[in-house]
């Protein structure tokens, strides 16, 4: 005999449930100046953090079990097997640099040593290392656009180059830097205020899906169609 | 009982609300909406039949930020939509997919879902590897430099990175383009707009996320929301130039707009 609770009710219905009434306690918050809802949706968003912290968790447990098992099996290039022990290496000596001292954990001297010589040198190899390859490819990738809009963009952005990030053409022009903080705060900020409102739309509208029980969002996607 | 400066907010959230749900209401009555299709979306299709005919992988992201809680939720889920879509149909066609987790790993689990899920949906669970989930580390540049790495070592025929994208995802582009990968990229966030109209071949811009989400989705309500959406965009233009046209005449809009 198949148990009551169906698939689609512990994997649709019910997450979509509790999709919606946290949707509606927060939407009512902010709208309405009632005491205890504000408390209510305290409390709600203060268990959507623990909630989450426990999605992390295991979204690391999954990790470290995802590299484990890469070691382990056999037919893994060798790059990827070497990618996975380094990431478990380092997930270790830092887990031991963090209990050394067990009181303040990742606070500590040990850790915050550990951390600030190895993990800033290496950002700063790859943000050189980044912005070789990008502006190589976007001088590469600029030279093959041939629209107006484009131009536009790149005259403008050349233009505000000029104005505003160098110091030499206002005293060379001192219009210049008026005219470049006039591009930024007048026909700019018109394109950011519709772009912004447009996809502020599209937000909204999945909240209100959310909150009439018809927004699947990720839910679904452990679920056929078929099924649900 | 209304908080204060939230009347006209209010309104608005109603009228939209309304409009959402008529088409919603019109949806679950049998009705089917169709959005039409994207040339951004037509492409992932071309992309990996390139792909396949080219033998190199398909790498696909909701963006670097890709978490599940916040502002970027929403873009996520949209993101997420257009994954399993491209996942479905390169393993239907035989591509290879590899999955860049964002550096916030809370969405692992569900990125390896989808994957394991539409390799089992498409009849080959084979095609599910777990080492083409891939995570680069806890932060944007390890996230970045590290798909880049995998772009370049790997080769890539097409790349999907449409979501809760930051700029550095334009390092990952832009190997990919040096290795002649077709570049399907957008994000609602207006401040990186400029990003994928230079390093994309198929940018998406703002909204147009939620429009290839939706299309993606294969879901009729998802649709028919969508729709109400359009609406609402009409409604607001009329009503800027209302408000414009009531400032104009000096009466004081603005003071009830922040009731």
């Amino acid at each position: 005999m198949s148990s009551g609770l169906t698939k689609r009710v512990y994997q649709f219905q019910i997450p979509l449930f509790l999709v919606s009434l946290f949707a509606g306690i927060v939407i009512a918050e902010h709208y309405l100046d009632i005491t205890a809802l504000t408390a209510l949706k305290d409390e709600a968003l203060k268990w959507g953090i623990i909630v989450t912290a426990f999605t992390t968790l295991f979204a690391y447990v999954v990790l470290v079990l995802a590299n484990a098992r890469r070691v382990g099996r056999t037919g893994v290039p060798f790059k990827d097997k070497m990618r996975s022990v380094i990431l478990l290496v380092v997930a270790v000596i830092f887990c031991i640099a963090a209990l050394a001292d067990p009181v303040r954990l990742t606070g500590g001297k040990i850790f915050s040593l550990l951390y600030a010589n190895t993990i800033p040198l290496a950002n700063i190899g790859m943000i050189i290392g980044m912005h070789l390859v990008f502006t190589w490819a976007a001088i590469k990738k600029l030279q093959t656009i041939p629209d107006v809009e484009t131009v536009i963009m790149l005259a403008f952005f050349t233009f505000e180059i000029f104005a505003e990030a160098m110091t030499l053409m206002p005293v060379v022009w001192a219009p210049i830097g008026d005219l470049g903080v006039w591009i930024k705060t007048v026909p700019n900020m018109v394109g950011q205020r519709a772009a912004i409102a447009a996809a502020g739309i599209g937000a909204i509208i999945l909240s209100l899906r959310a909150l009439v029980w018809k927004e699947p969002g990720l839910i679904e996607l452990e679920i056929s169609p078929e099924e649900r | 009982m209304i908080s204060e400066g939230r009347i006209v907010e209010l309104i608005f959230f109603v009228i939209a609300g309304a409009l959402v749900w008529y088409f919603l209401y019109r949806a679950s009555e049998g009705e089917s909406f169709e959005v039409r299709m994207l040339a951004q979306v037509q492409a992932i299709a071309d992309g990996i039949d390139k792909a396949v005919e080219e033998n190199r992988p398909v790498f696909a992201a909701a963006g670097n930020l890709a978490y599940l809680s916040g502002l970027y939720a929403t873009m996520t889920i949209n993101g997420m939509n257009i994954v399993r879509y491209t996942a479905r149909l390169a393993i239907r066609r035989g591509a290879r997919i590899i999955l860049p987790v964002p550096f916030n790993p809370e969405a692992m689990p569900l990125i390896d879902g989808i994957f394991r899920e539409a390799a089992i949906r498409e009849g080959k669970p084979e095609a599910y590897r777990r080492e083409d989930v891939r995570y680069y580390g806890g932060s944007e540049l390890s996230y970045s430099t590290g798909v880049a790495g995998d772009i370049l070592s790997h080769g890539a025929s097409l790349i999907i990175f449409i979501g809760a994208c930051s700029s550095a995802e334009m390092l990952g582009a832009g190997a990919g383009l040096t290795q002649g990968a077709m570049v399907i990229a957008g994000t609602p966030r207006y401040v990186h707009q400029a990003t994928w109209a230079c390093m994309a071949d198929y940018p998406l811009f703002c909204d147009d996320i939620y429009g290839a989400g939706a299309v993606c989705s294969e879901d009729n309500f998802v649709r028919a929301s969508i729709l109400g959406g359009d609406i609402i965009k009409v409604g607001m233009m009329l009503g800027l130039l209302i408000t414009l046209a009531l400032a104009l005449g000096g009466t004081p809009v603005l003071d009830w707009l922040v009731r």
